[in-house]
């Protein structure tokens, strides 16, 4: 995925890293945004909102919380809100589950449902409401927005957010749970919708849902736990699915699904250390899916959330889920 | 000068789209090393060769022209972002808000009542996603957004098309070949497959009986045939487990496994997708 991407280096032939450049990345997150002139900008502005999360995110997990202005913040995320509850990617761009996700996660992260309320009246709960209109009454899993497309990962959106507003209650909790009971195939993972091939992005949302919901029982948790030990290769990294290659952010997808089930120790975590460092970009910052190539915000932000699962020194605790 | 040449590029890839819409367009995206000289795409009949550059170009125009039209009361308006979301969607296939327009658009045209229009505005966005899901366009071959708006699509179209009785289920064969197609394009294509599955489903809605177990028979061999040209393909062979536990006749689906496991060591294969294939068919 070419996502809000920075200056790289693209050469294969520079030494791994020893340690983390936490000063350098907090300069690339901050540097982001002041890019507006170039092309990038506007090329990546259908994830403005998703991108916003991750900068802001990764520099919390370096120690470095205000290292981007939380009313900047604030009023950009508040201008991707719709009347209807939901948010877009940026001014202008439709609601979806996706971005009313990461701007909710942004809201809670900054504890702003105060500035909510004061932007909207009874935000929060038209938020939820949004979210929970979203939900399928026969299937019990959830769309991205009013054009149907059902994914697990939107149930999941739905689940962490609503949780994070404490609004859960308003909606059918087991019905989406034997929903994603019914998309566990035989090898122990998920996928997006019953029948669909396992993927290592699925098994979070699905064991990340099922985690909100107090439900990880339904979890083949020895033969998942197999499954995702088998995403790492030889050179420590780890992919999403068989014979892919190794990318920088399955160490958060694929860690915190091993985290929740208690199985962290199944993947060798100094040589996915060795392999998450080896993606910097030690001169500019950021980090990139794979050694050599250009970095970008997203793979900053699930590198160094895995370096956290892994208890890397300076970094603050993520939660798994 | 900058503007100007946005404003170029977007004539130039409007005009080809606009002039070929009757088409269905194979494009790629060249490099530097590959840009015409004396002019701004490659044109050869229903290929069209558009430089990378001369494409976020003319993007930064669609956009522009998009945003400030897309809400209008104005018909002609809406029509003009229209057009411009062919070109946005070309460079960035996860737009959804473009997506978004092109799905009421056609709302539009079923709410007027013009069934001929609604028809023929459903096989143009046929081909507009033919264009971009099964061109060598690696990126998009493979965006959830677009087979999304395919599924949409799909959709809407079944009830309109038996309203004009077109032949059903040649539609279907093609929307299980665009699958598979854009899953050569880009090799372990969840959602192309994820796509193929949706089809197959469909299918059945539409069909009975004896019918339904050919129409399956014919799909598994397809894919089976397929899965052994493209041995390291998980999402290939995961599809084709999961069709093969649809097969009614029990012999059937041993039958596939035991040809897939002789050539497999026939050929000497060390890849971890058929051994995986084999497991999860054993299961």
């Amino acid at each position: 995925m070419s996502l809000v991407s920075g200056p790289g280096r693209g050469v294969a032939s520079l030494p791994a890293e020893t340690r983390l450049v936490v000063d350098k990345h907090v300069r690339y997150v901050q540097s982001l945004d002041t890019r507006k002139d170039e092309l990038e900008y506007w090329l990546t502005e259908h994830l403005r909102l998703n991108g916003l999360y991750w900068g802001m995110t990764a520099l919390h997990l370096l120690g470095h919380p205000d290292a981007l202005p939380r009313k900047g913040i604030l009023e950009f995320v508040f201008s991707c809100l719709h009347e209807s509850g939901g948010f877009g990617a940026a001014p202008g761009h439709d609601a979806h589950m996706l971005y009313t996700c990461s701007a909710v996660q942004i809201i809670a992260t900054l504890d702003a449902f105060d500035e909510l309320e004061a932007h909207m009246q009874d935000g929060r709960r038209k938020i939820g409401q949004w979210i929970a209109r979203l939900q399928d009454p026969e299937t019990g899993t959830f769309a991205g927005d009013e054009w149907g497309e059902m994914d697990t990962r939107f149930l999941f959106n739905a689940f962490l957010s609503l949780s994070l507003m404490g609004l859960l209650d308003l909606v059918n909790v087991d019905k989406a749970v034997q929903h994603i009971n019914s998309c566990a195939n035989f090898d122990g993972a998920y996928g997006t919708s019953p029948g669909a091939e396992s993927h290592s992005g699925q098994v979070y949302t699905c064991v990340g849902a099922l985690t909100i919901a107090g439900r990880l029982d339904l979890v083949n948790q020895e033969r998942l736990g197999a499954w995702l030990s088998e995403r790492q290769l030889k050179n420590g990294g780890l992919n999403g699915r068989p014979e892919k290659t190794e990318d920088v952010c399955y160490s958060w997808w694929v860690m915190s699904s091993l985290a929740m089930i208690n199985k962290l120790h199944w993947i060798d975590g100094e040589k996915l250390t060795a392999f998450i460092l080896g993606c910097q970009d030690p001169d500019l910052g950021g980090l990139s899916d794979r050694p050599g190539d250009m970095v970008d915000v997203f793979h900053t932000h699930f590198g160094i959330a895995g370096l956290s699962l892994l208890k890397y020194p300076g970094l603050a605790e993520v939660d798994p889920v | 000068q900058h503007a100007q040449l946005q404003l170029l590029a977007y004539n130039a890839l409007t005009t080809y789209f606009t002039t070929h819409s009757h088409l269905t367009p194979e494009i790629e995206v060249l490099p530097p090393a590959f840009e015409p000289n004396d002019a701004l795409l490659l044109e050869d009949g229903a290929n069209l060769g558009v430089p990378k550059k001369i494409l976020a170009l003319a993007f930064v125009h669609a956009r522009h022209l998009f945003f400030t039209r897309h809400t209008s009361d104005v018909e002609e308006e809406r029509t003009k972002a229209h057009e411009a979301t062919r070109i946005m969607l070309l460079f960035d296939p996860e737009h959804m808000t473009a997506a978004n327009h092109r799905k009421r658009h056609l709302l539009n045209l079923k709410s007027c009542g013009d069934s001929e229009a609604l028809v023929d505005a459903v096989w143009a966005e046929r081909r507009f996603m033919d264009s971009i899901l099964t061109s060598p366009l690696h990126r998009q071959s493979k965006s959830p957004t677009l087979w999304a708006h395919r599924a949409w699509w799909l959709d809407l179209s079944m009830p309109v098309l038996l309203v004009s009785a077109h032949h059903v289920p040649a539609l279907f064969a093609g929307e299980l070949d665009a699958a598979i197609k854009a899953g050569e394009r880009h090799p372990k294509n969840y959602y192309a497959w994820l796509y193929a599955r949706r089809v197959v489903r469909k299918r059945r809605e539409s069909l009975g009986g004896a019918e339904w177990e050919d129409f399956l028979g014919t799909c598994a061999q397809k894919v089976k045939v397929w899965c052994m040209l493209h041995v390291g393909d998980i999402s290939g062979f995961s599809f084709l487990v999961w069709v093969l536990g649809l097969v009614g006749a029990p012999g059937e689906r041993a039958r596939v496994v035991r040809e897939m496991v002789r050539y497999v060591m026939d050929v000497r294969l060390a890849n971890e997708s058929p051994w995986t294939f084999v497991r999860m068919a054993m299961a």
